[in-house]
């Protein structure tokens, strides 16, 4: 038998639908994973797979014309859709922390980077006055903001897409969240600071013993990044496996196709990229519940016994 | 062989007069001394990371943007010492494919007008007209049928293909692709790479693609130029750029580039 290993976040049979006037939206339909403790989880889709979505109901944090309409989401064993409003306030921030991929909309024009961090320290941690300061001055030094000291003072303006997305990390880490949720934190970011703000993830995951949940369309973000990885299509699931199988034995027609259609720069010259033309049928469709066909490796019913 | 578009020296200055960009006072050089050939039948990618100066030089090329010094030769003739009326003229052979499916068409206009605009240059008028635009249409895959519709009743990926048959529908010479895929999904993103490369081969194009995506650039272009903070950096047929890059910067920018394989870690971070 397994030792330990509760996992930290269990979802279970989530189902969230958007009312709109011109229908119902199943945005997200059966989605079930786990995540455990220093566990990096990648989210994989397209727009209306429903990976954002997703993220967003394990914090409540999805508005109407959206409802969780289903499911269960076990934080450390307790359903966090049966929590009041104030106790989920208590989880976010605290124990599961988000960061989003425009740092520009996300954070306060009229406050500055300190402003953001102490409210996070007072609401979390009840951190006043010089003690919040120093704290969030430590706050932005592991997140590698050098002159932190001044930085603090500065508003989000005067900072560049990298340094907010750092801002953001660093409110994010401030209460020592048991998970970090990034929903494509590095998609608006030039590749070089991405691939400095990836390494700063890496490395506090180390350091802090941190899940991450990563939700990104970047299959290369997701080789370097994720131990195991979802691919969402349409709102579900269809394939989940460790980063090693995702890549090498791909089952999913979808996930196939995926793949083979990303340029990378291996990719020859002046040649067309493979597309993508799955689509599922109605008997695929009712017939899309995960099946185990390896050890951490399932994949839509259908497409396991084809 | 004589270059189709030259560009030599050309520079851009931004004045700031708040803080946005820096000092009162300061100025940005976006585009600082930037020199370069584009020759018929070849496609340039033009690659940088934000604040390199590539879009910017995409649209002086084109005159969208008057420069501060320097020359761009199109065709032999001067691009900045043209007056009006052959500004307009030479504007047929070259268009533009822009970043945004989403704000490059007037809304209230059907897809069938916004070709039809582009055919009206070329004096189509009626009946032939209508067919120009179902013949565009088809051209990058669109039902003729989608004519009397609205921009805003497609997808991305759709109103991206759209805006190609506009910039084709004046039959130009040369075209200049601004990031033309980087807001599409991966699969769009793939089938409108796949329809580049085939028009760009069967019309025999010149396109300048600017991009920051490395890897998209290396299966459109013949030829890459990179640019960092104004200035080119480093400009390589594809082939030696990617295999036997020469600059640091270049070299920086394909390492950081994450590789979709598990089993080979991108360089790792001191």
């Amino acid at each position: 038998m397994s030792q330990s290993s509760t996992p930290l976040l269990s979802v279970r049979d989530l189902e969230t639908k958007f009312f709109t006037d011109d229908g119902v939206v199943d945005a997200v339909s059966n989605v079930s994973f786990d995540i455990g403790q220093r566990e990096i989880l990648g989210v994989v889709g397209e727009s209306g797979s429903g990976k954002s979505v997703t993220s967003l109901s394990v914090l409540r944090l999805v508005s109407a014309p959206g409802k969780i309409t289903g499911g269960e989401i076990l934080w450390k064993g307790r359903d966090l859709l049966k929590l009041s409003n104030a106790e989920m306030r208590k989880i976010r921030g605290d124990d599961i922390a988000m960061i989003f991929q425009e740092p520009m909309t996300s954070l306060n024009p009229l406050y500055t980077v300190g402003n953001h961090i102490g409210e996070a320290l007072l609401l979390h941690q009840g951190l006043k006055g010089q003690e919040a300061r120093a704290r969030a001055i430590q706050a932005l030094e592991e997140v590698g903001i050098r002159d932190a000291a001044n930085r603090i003072d500065a508003y989000p303006h005067q900072l560049s897409g990298g340094m907010r997305q750092r801002v953001m990390i660093a409110i994010a880490l401030s209460c020592n969240p048991d998970l970090l949720i990034a929903d494509e934190p590095t998609t608006a970011l030039d590749v070089t600071v991405q691939a400095k703000i990836l390494d700063l993830m890496r490395k506090l995951r180390d350091e802090r013993e941190m899940s991450i949940l990563l939700i990104t369309h970047n299959m290369g973000i997701v080789a370097e990044m994720c131990d195991r990885v979802a691919v969402m299509h349409r709102g579900k699931i269809v394939e989940m496996a460790t980063v090693q199988d995702i890549f090498a034995n791909p089952r999913h027609p979808y996930t196939q196709q995926l793949l083979k259609s990303i340029p990378t720069l291996e990719s020859a010259p002046k040649t067309k990229l493979a597309t993508v033309s799955w689509h599922p049928t109605d008997e695929q469709k009712a017939n899309s519940g995960l099946v185990e066909i390896a050890p951490g490796h399932a994949v839509s019913a259908w497409a396991a016994a084809a | 062989m004589k270059p189709l578009v030259r560009v030599q020296d050309l520079t851009k200055h931004f004045a700031s007069k708040s803080g946005m960009l820096g000092k009162a006072g300061e100025v940005v050089k976006a585009v600082d001394g930037v020199s370069f050939d584009i020759f018929e039948g070849e496609v340039l990618g033009l690659v940088g990371e934000s604040g390199s100066g590539k879009s910017t030089t995409g649209r002086l090329i084109l005159r969208l943007l008057d420069p501060t010094s320097g020359t761009v030769t199109f065709d032999d003739k001067d691009v900045f010492g043209l007056k009006k009326n052959d500004l307009r003229e030479l504007r047929k052979q070259m268009q533009i494919v822009f970043q945004d499916p989403y704000g490059a068409f007037n809304p209230r206009m059907t897809v069938g007008s916004i070709i039809g605009e582009a055919l009206e240059l070329r004096g189509l008028r009626g009946h032939e007209k209508s067919k120009e635009v179902g013949r565009f249409l088809e051209m990058v895959q669109m039902p003729s049928s989608i004519a009397n519709r609205y921009p805003h009743e497609f997808s991305g990926g759709q109103r991206q293909r759209i805006g190609i048959a506009r910039a084709l529908a004046v039959e130009p010479k040369f075209i200049v692709a601004d990031e033309p895929v980087s807001a599409l999904d991966v699969s769009t993103q793939a089938e409108i790479v796949n329809l580049l490369l085939d028009l760009q081969k069967r019309l025999s194009l010149t396109m300048l693609f600017i991009s920051h995506d490395l890897s998209v650039v290396k299966v459109l272009c013949d030829r890459v130029a990179v640019m960092q903070y104004g200035k080119l950096v480093e400009v390589a047929d594809s082939q030696t750029l990617f295999n036997e890059p020469q600059m640091e910067y270049t070299k920086e920018l394909l390492a950081a580039i994450p590789i979709p394989d598990p089993t080979r870690a991108r360089r790792k971070a001191a």
